[in-house]
């Protein structure tokens, strides 16, 4: 075992793959990510094999997450988002699964990487800017010179809100990428002290525990947090203002 | 059958957004300025003045979050003092 706390975010190859001159090599990472969204896709399916009318376990959790989502897209992104609500149910339970999954000990908690939540946001980004030209066309662009700005404002207003509106995907992956990493390393430095102390660990121990709950919640809330605010800017692209 | 029936206002999470924001838009108005400075070989003048625009953006960011936040928190108190001296009145 490493003291490293940065050690368990290390990406090594497993098995070396090339397609087409390209590495496509499976990482630790990308083996946890397939597993995890492999036994979710599992999970939803055998949820809503038999839609029976007294709902089994399973169909019983599948309807309340989607139920839940649900009712988040549409306080969020109105009746029209509900046609969105396929990507951003995929969404949350993409990063709530992967999230939950890095909080089995030993396991590899793949929204701790920049580029995965990079990717993640960019596809919101990119369907944002599809909705949007396909929905108003030109009239979209009219969303970086907000309503009732001066004219002499422009030159100043038009610029500042093309960069808070490409700080959006930034924001969604750094704030992601940042709580995974910090809940860990807090985790492995606590459990470090743990051992460290000795006849004393119950001093660093019950701490312990406690950020072990905080980071289960956390898991959710970013996931959470994270599908809400893409909800808002989908909603930013069906309904200019 | 829902875990939440009333779903928190889109404008309660962009105070949330606040923090990161500022600095999320200074770093990307920086990169929009070393862009221009690889484009039109402005040297220091892009990044300069992008990293200034980008924190000006996000200045303006936090400015409209804290206003709608606050103006909406004012209407409730205000609707709760209403509600008071309506229970006043009807006592």
């Amino acid at each position: 075992m490493s003291l490293d706390p940065l050690h368990q975010f290390e990406i090594h190859k497993v098995y070396d793959l090339s397609l087409m001159g390209y590495d496509i090599s499976l990482t630790n990472q990308s083996i946890w990510m397939l597993g995890t969204s492999l036994v979710l896709c599992l999970l939803m399916m055998v949820g809503s094999l038999k839609t029976a009318k007294v709902p089994s376990r399973m169909q019983g959790f599948v309807e309340v997450t989607i139920d839940f989502i649900q009712s988040m897209v549409k306080d969020t992104a109105g009746k029209e988002g509900l046609k969105l609500l396929p990507f951003v149910a995929t969404v949350f339970l993409f990063i709530a699964a992967l999230n939950l999954v890095g909080m089995i000990p030993g396991s590899f908690t793949s929204t701790s990487s920049l580029y995965i939540n990079g990717a993640l946001a960019l596809t919101v980004f990119v369907l944002v800017w599809i909705i949007g030209l396909f929905k108003h066309g030109f009239k979209f662009f009219g969303m970086f010179c907000p309503a009732g700005t001066p004219i002499l404002m422009m030159p100043l207003i038009v610029p500042l809100e093309i960069i808070s509106f490409f700080a959006r995907p930034a924001t969604l992956t750094v704030r992601l990428a940042a709580n995974m990493v910090a809940g860990h390393v807090l985790l492995k430095i606590f459990a470090f002290f743990c051992i460290a102390m000795g006849a004393f660990f119950a001093v660093p121990f019950i701490p312990l525990l406690a950020i072990t709950a905080l980071e289960i919640f956390v898991a959710l809330l970013q996931a959470y947090i994270f599908t809400i605010l893409t909800c808002v800017y989908l909603n930013d692209a069906l309904h200019l203002h | 059958m829902s875990l939440k029936k009333e779903g928190p206002d889109p404008k309660d999470w962009s105070g949330y957004t606040v923090g990161l924001n500022f600095g999320m838009s200074a770093i990307v108005g920086m990169l929009f300025g070393l862009w221009a400075d690889s484009a039109f070989g402005t040297k220091p003048w892009g990044v300069l003045i992008g990293l200034f625009m980008g924190m000006v953006a996000g200045f303006r960011v936090m400015w409209q979050a804290t206003m709608s936040n606050t103006e909406e928190l004012g209407e409730k108190n205000q609707t709760e003092n209403e509600a008071k001296k309506t229970d006043k009145t009807d006592v």
